[in-house]
């Protein structure tokens, strides 16, 4: 017998077990409206990962939207919880044009974000759930942790300029290291300063060993906050079966977030299925208190990893000749889908195609009749 | 070893220097060399598989996860600007990115520039960076044909020595970016198979140092 539960696919149940998960911890669902406002993506748009929206004009005249990200949207609708953190979780689809497609693409995304007062505590519970959420889906994953704050405060020790800014951003997300060298001459800089600008790309690994590299390469208060501030989440989100690791070249999108960066891989898949990350200048650029934190599953490229599938695609086979009772064939498939089976009901002259069964009954005329699987 | 390193190799002229490389710091490439039509290779000693593809496609079958790991020149990372990590420059297949025309050609700045190439991306930023108004015609092959047949005032193509250029009665006019052949990652893999991945980049790095 089949429980309604068993027909669901991985990804449907890992998606229900943290949903079970975000509500134990306080997470309420939010539940957004299908459009938004077109004006919130154009005065916002440094928060886009691209300036390409999908707009259209409502029947009432008003330009609206389907929406590319979801943060934006939450920031600027949810509640200010004056003296506390408003915690949300949701499940949402999100348009952005695909790099390759040069078409829109929707993408199904599940996430949390906590708006308001951001503790160390709240950082350490959305690290935690990051992690969790990564296991929930079965190969193994492994959770990155970088903070903004070490590059940027790097970049600001040496005097790094605008432009050349903007090119060690892109080697440090490529882990170009020739590339980093490239801005270190351009920038005049010294052999050691040069140096430490080209560290950035070997500073990932294990957490404990790496962020003792950083603090060696720390210079000035920011940078070490920063430091101080990773080690002090991995140490307590450490745990379990919560793979975790340091890699502080990367950087994400710098209008975007502020702090902490998360990023989220599963062995088998070619790209990062889980972005996140300390995101406290939407909250000031949209008028709202306090700060924010959260992340974002991709669900649409977690369903990409190979499914354990039944052999059999169907429990039962109901073939039925012409001169069969429907009423038979019709008792005799409702019977089975009350008894869990996945059943299917053909003519026996119906070709059931490469689909394989486990029993068959054959209904005719003269009775009903068992057949063999496949 | 329990699984192989799927690495994207190119076929042709930067093929064969690749195969060098690789097989002076370990990693043995011959059967590539015999084997006319195979597209798959495995080394289990080096635990390592190859894939031969066409060099623009490298970038795409290690960003896909197809590959692991592949080398691929850096024409080709500028032009698609795929997501992966760009983990060294192995210093060979070198030539640049060049503005080429006829060799008496001179420019007319107050129309719109005709650029034939088969790097629009690349051409475009370029002459952005220029804030010059263009228009492109995009070739896959033979681009020095374009302004000899004024299809184009000029063309934005690799060159190398420029014999290509010369023996067309063509001029370099400007270059603008030097190219050579790059070690890329697949994000994830670099994760997952850290390891090794760093074992062959180190050991990629101690040849073009040396």
């Amino acid at each position: 017998m089949r429980s309604d539960y068993q027909t669901l696919t991985a990804v449907e149940r890992a998606s229900l077990a943290l949903r079970e998960l975000y509500e134990r911890l306080g997470y309420r669902k939010y539940r957004m409206g299908q459009f938004e406002e077109y004006s919130l993506y154009m005065d916002n748009k440094n928060f886009l990962s691209s300036e390409r929206v999908i707009s259209f004009t409502d029947l009432d005249g008003r330009l609206l939207a389907l929406r590319p990200d979801v943060t934006l949207s939450i920031v600027r609708h949810a509640s200010e919880q004056p003296h506390a953190a408003e915690r949300l979780y949701y499940t949402e689809s999100v348009y952005r044009p695909s790099a390759e497609g040069h078409a829109f693409k929707e993408i199904s995304q599940m996430g949390i974000e906590v708006l308001g007062e951001i503790d160390r505590y709240a950082m350490t519970e959305v690290t935690l759930l990051a992690a969790q959420s990564l296991c929930a889906f079965g190969p193994k994953g492994l959770l990155e942790l970088s903070d903004l704050r070490f590059a940027v405060g790097l970049f600001d020790a040496l005097g790094l300029k605008d432009g050349l800014r903007v090119q060690a951003l892109d080697a440090l997300g490529q882990k170009n290291r020739p590339a980093l060298e490239t801005v270190a001459r351009a920038a005049g800089l010294g052999t050691e300063d040069a140096a430490a600008l080209c560290a950035l790309v070997e500073l990932y690994g294990p957490w404990q060993p790496t962020l003792a590299r950083a603090r060696a390469l720390c210079r000035g208060e920011t940078m070490a906050a920063a430091i101080e501030e990773l080690a002090s989440v991995c140490a307590a989100a450490a745990q379990g079966d919560n793979q975790l690791a340091i890699d502080l070249s990367l950087v994400g999108h710098t209008d975007y977030y502020n702090g902490l960066l998360l990023r989220g891989y599963l062995e088998g898949l070619p790209r990062a299925v889980l972005v996140g990350g300390r995101y406290d200048r939407i909250l000031k650029k949209l008028g709202k208190a306090g700060g924010g934190i959260g992340f974002a599953l991709d669900l649409s490229e977690i369903s990409r990893l190979p499914e354990q599938k039944d052999d059999a695609a169907l429990d039962l086979l109901v073939q039925y000749t012409e001169d069969a009772d429907p009423a038979v064939v019709a008792r005799a498939v409702a019977g089975a889908a009350r008894q869990g089976l996945r059943v299917r009901a053909l003519r026996q002259e119906e070709d059931p195609g490469e689909r394989c069964w486990k029993d068959a009954l054959l209904i005719s005329g003269a009775g009903v009749q068992r057949g063999d699987g496949c | 070893m329990s699984e192989y390193l799927t690495v994207a190799l190119p076929k042709g002229r930067l093929g064969d220097k690749v195969y060098n490389l690789l097989e002076r710091v370990g990693y043995d490439c011959r059967e590539i060399r015999e084997d006319g039509r195979k597209l798959v290779f495995e080394n289990p000693a080096a635990g390592v598989r190859y894939l031969l593809v066409k060099p623009s496609d490298v970038a795409i079958y290690v960003e896909h996860g197809a590959a692991d790991v592949g080398i691929v020149g850096k024409d080709i990372l500028e032009e698609n600007r795929p997501d992966v990590y760009e983990l060294l420059d192995l210093g060979i297949g070198r030539c640049r990115m060049a503005v080429a025309s006829r060799s008496d050609y001179r420019e007319d700045t107050s129309r719109t520039l005709r650029v034939a190439t088969k790097f629009e991306n690349i051409a475009k930023r370029y002459y952005a960076s220029l804030n010059r108004d263009i228009e492109i015609i995009r070739l896959n092959g033979s681009i020095e044909l374009a302004p000899l047949l004024g299809l184009s005032d000029v063309i934005v193509d690799i060159v190398e020595s420029g014999t290509t250029i010369r023996e067309n009665n063509l001029k370099v006019f400007t270059e603008f970016m030097q190219i050579s052949a790059r070690f890329i990652a697949n994000k994830s893999s670099f994760k997952f198979k850290n390891e090794v991945i760093t074992r062959m980049a180190d050991k990629l790095n101690g040849v073009i140092k040396v």
